[in-house]
């Protein structure tokens, strides 16, 4: 009797505590739910979500992965939110580590090569896609879904509903990378400046044009010179010495970035052709099927050909010009909100990132008016001499979720389940309204977007556009990011404190780039180098490298106009 | 005119070699890839490398680096002086009367993991106590035997890392230590793959030194001097990311 007594007793238990636990875990995903609104989905759709995240991890309950991301809002809000959120659903805890960019690169690099453990997965940005690829030392996240990891793989995922799954996409269009935020880099400028009738007839009277958005670095130059110095009166009544130019110079990973994802693109060093220039792409590289064959002029390449020069020549000149003088001890971060201080008039490369910083929006700021809305638009970068219709306009990219191949079983499957739940439609609104980095469709058309449009400058219209497509990142074709992107910034850096000149710093950088590829071990499409030959045979073959040009006639362009390009 | 310029070079000659900074170090003989293995005779890796670098930035015009069995490269050549040190040892307190360790200088911190058989349900959670014995180990790793004897387990050290995997294939229990690169690449060979799981929680992480012998010549402050130079190689951002890509 005692034990049938005993036996009812256990059972009760057991049934009691699995209630409570069921309850707790209800009450979890509710309490998450409200608290994730506004979202593309119904609050019963994101409740069977999370309801769908607690079933998949329940295999896992009470173990811990480590991630690693880059130092910008959204992560640090899913480190503050969404860990929570996902343990409370879950039973899963992660520890979300946010460090510099610089470090993500370090670190991945250093546990797929030496296969150590150092994170279960990490935000990396899909500028590694052309490593990864190469390397086969990453999680294809296809073959992972449609194999060991289908039972993890949320099938409310719809990767047809990212904006630009692509980037995370090998040659063949396997999935590599899955985007978590995303990130474009555009043309930043004070709109109630340049539609200030006074400053507006100042300007004409100056250049004898109209000011404008301009559409080439010439227009950009003389709208920078005008501005640097002018005394301009700010929303909240400030009173600024302006500056024309805003940009950052310290030696550090994030000056290298600076060249590869923005000022040789844009000044024109590549071919024509999306996403990247074929055979040249932005970083002076020539590909032939596949296969990297040179970055200097000698060898077909275009790093240190005419473009790449005035790409740096024009950075130093206008950082020294026209920027703050302490632009040059900033590194990306430090710039990154720096225009909200009210004194900055233009921006030719504004990493949308920073635009959630509460210094463009909070209102009694200097760039946001008495009615709330902020005075400052975005629009497409003006283009260098070099640059030719059919290239690619901008830059953008996504940080990624890469799972690195040596994180196995369990940790690979609780490492999928933290990258969906961070990009899934049940937070993806959300997410964006904290950090302003949209990876979803569904994100960027929703109603709520449309009604405060006006909160983000021109952002939901880019996004919006088909134009939004020839902003890339820095593709395939780059054999190995983190090797080579080390080269760029050390010459750079000698180069802004004048040791060489543009051209010399150039060469150096190109020439360093082609041995640095030489000697990659890598286990498919490694690089090939050309054959030398003179410049002038390569410098008059059509495309890339590209003969040097003259200065293009100053040209700029109302908003209004412009901004219809991305209404269509 | 003649005698006084075979002179002068003679003098420079002299003086050159009264300057000339030598060092002879062991590493073990294994392939141990990508932190140290022999191609055609000739030391290679990360580790190699790195030390290689650290050495030539102090001005060290002549680095003889030897391959041994690590027992041998430790208890014979750094104990006898024969060698001024060593690449690549983990730090162990039996070695300490004879061997000088870094305070803290690492060549590389290096994981292994645990390799089963397939097919076992055992999964390794970081608890030594419930790996499947007998434990197999490379036998130079002697702080990995010492932490495993120290939980009590049966323990089998070998030479290298392919008999420790035949082993396992044929008695199809027990475990292996090993890196993941080394497991990757027996998976590659028809041997063994698929016959064998890789655990997903490492088995250890440690720091891999080069380790002095108490008779080397070298002053303590060159030694100082030499492992400081590593640890700023190691914290060279581009200098490793370049390490890393060629491996």
């Amino acid at each position: 009797m005692d034990l049938i007594k005993k036996f009812i007793f256990m059972v009760s238990l057991v049934l009691i505590t699995t209630a409570v636990e069921a309850d707790q875990y209800d009450d979890a995903i509710k309490k998450w739910a409200r608290q994730f609104q506004p979202s593309a989905l119904t609050l019963e759709e994101q409740m069977a979500e999370l309801k769908w995240f607690h079933d998949a991890g329940a295999a896992f309950q009470g173990k811990k992965i480590k991630s690693a991301a880059e130092h910008i809002k959204t992560h640090y809000w899913e480190r503050d939110v969404l860990t929570k959120a996902f343990e409370e659903i879950t039973g899963i805890k992660v520890v979300h580590e946010i460090i510099g960019e610089g470090v993500v690169v370090r670190n991945i690099t250093e546990q797929i090569m030496t296969g150590r453990v150092i994170f279960d997965i990490y935000v990396n940005d899909a500028d590694m896609i052309g490593t990864h690829l190469r390397l086969n030392r990453v999680v294809d996240l296809g073959k992972y879904m449609q194999g060991s990891g289908r039972q993890y793989t949320n099938p409310r995922l719809d990767l047809n509903d990212f904006l630009n799954p692509e980037y995370g996409q090998d040659y063949e269009g396997n999935q590599l990378q899955l985007p978590d935020q995303q990130f474009a880099n555009l043309y930043w400028f004070r709109y109630d400046w340049f539609t200030d009738q006074d400053t507006k007839a100042a300007f004409q009277k100056r250049f004898g044009y109209q000011l404008g958005v301009p559409l080439n670095w010439a227009a950009y130059e003389d709208i920078a010179l005008f501005f640097t110095g002018r005394q301009m009166t700010n929303p909240d009544g400030s009173v600024v010495k302006a500056y024309g130019h805003l940009d950052y110079g310290k030696p550090s990973p994030s000056l290298g970035w600076r060249f590869t994802d923005a000022w040789l693109s844009i000044a024109g060093v590549g071919d024509q052709g999306l996403p990247n220039g074929l055979p040249v792409d932005e970083w002076g590289i020539r590909v032939e099927n596949k296969i990297p064959v040179g970055s200097c002029v000698e060898r077909g390449g275009a790093l240190d050909g005419p473009a790449g020069v005035y790409a740096l020549t024009k950075y130093i000149e206008w950082l020294n010009k026209f920027a703050p003088p302490e632009a040059k001890q900033w590194e990306w971060h430090q710039a990154g909100p720096m225009a909200a201080k009210g004194n900055i008039a233009q921006r030719i490369f504004q990493y949308i990132t920073w635009l959630s910083d509460d210094g463009f929006h909070k209102p009694g700021t200097p760039l946001v008016n008495a009615d709330g809305k902020p005075v400052w638009r975005v629009a497409p970068t003006p283009t260098g001499r070099y640059w030719d219709q059919g290239m690619k306009v901008g830059y953008q990219d996504a940080g990624s979720w890469t799972i690195p191949w040596n994180v196995r079983g369990k940790r690979r499957a609780m490492a999928w389940l933290w990258a969906q739940f961070c990009s899934s439609k049940t937070v993806a609104l959300k997410k964006f309204l904290v950090g302003g980095t949209p990876v979803r469709k569904s994100t960027v058309f929703h109603p709520y977007l449309t009604q405060n449009a006006y909160q983000w400058g021109g952002l939901i219209e880019f996004y919006r556009s088909p134009e939004e497509k020839k902003w890339t990142d820095s593709g395939t074709n780059v054999p190995h990011y983190p090797a080579l992107s080390g080269i760029w910034w050390s010459n750079i850096a000698l180069a802004i404190k004048g040791e060489l000149n543009p051209q010399q710093a150039m060469s150096k950088l190109a020439r360093e780039q082609d041995e640095m590829m030489i000697k990659l071990k890598l286990s498919k499409y490694s690089p090939r180098l050309n054959p030398k030959q003179k410049r002038e045979y390569w410098l008059q073959q059509p495309g890339a490298p590209k003969p040097e040009r003259k200065r293009p006639v100053p040209k700029t362009i109302s908003y209004q106009e412009l901004i219809k390009n991305w209404k269509k | 005119m003649r005698l006084i310029s075979l002179l002068t070079f003679a003098i420079m000659l002299i003086s050159n070699t009264g300057n000339a900074k030598s060092i002879k170090l062991c590493v073990e003989e294994r392939n141990w890839y990508p932190f140290t293995y022999f191609k055609n005779s000739q030391p290679q890796g990360m580790h190699i490398d790195i030390t290689k670098k650290a050495l030539t930035n102090l001005g060290y015009d002549e680095i003889i680096i030897c391959g041994a069995p690590r027992i041998r490269c430790l208890q014979i050549n750094a104990k006898h002086g024969r060698v001024d040190g060593i690449i690549s040892v983990v730090y162990d307190s039996d070695f300490k009367d004879y061997i000088i360790f870094p305070q803290k200088q690492k060549i590389m911190q290096v994981d292994h993991l645990v390799i089963t058989y397939t097919g076992s349900s055992y999964e390794f959670e970081g608890d030594l106590k419930t790996l499947p014995q007998p434990v197999r180990v490379i036998s130079s790793e002697t702080s990995f035997i010492d932490r495993l004897k120290n939980v009590g387990l049966n323990t089998e050290a070998v030479k290298n890392d392919v008999q420790n995997f035949d082993k396992l294939m044929r008695d199809q229990i027990g475990s292996v230590i090993t890196t993941s690169l080394v497991a990757e690449k027996m998976n590659e060979d028809k041997r063994y793959q698929g016959r064998f799981e890789i655990q997903a929680t490492p088995f250890s992480s440690d720091a891999y030194l080069l380790v002095f012998s108490q008779k080397s010549k070298i002053s303590r402050k060159e030694m100082t001097a030499i492992w400081n130079e590593i640890e700023k190689l190691r914290h060279d951002y581009v200098y490793m990311l370049q390490i890393f890509a060629q491996y």
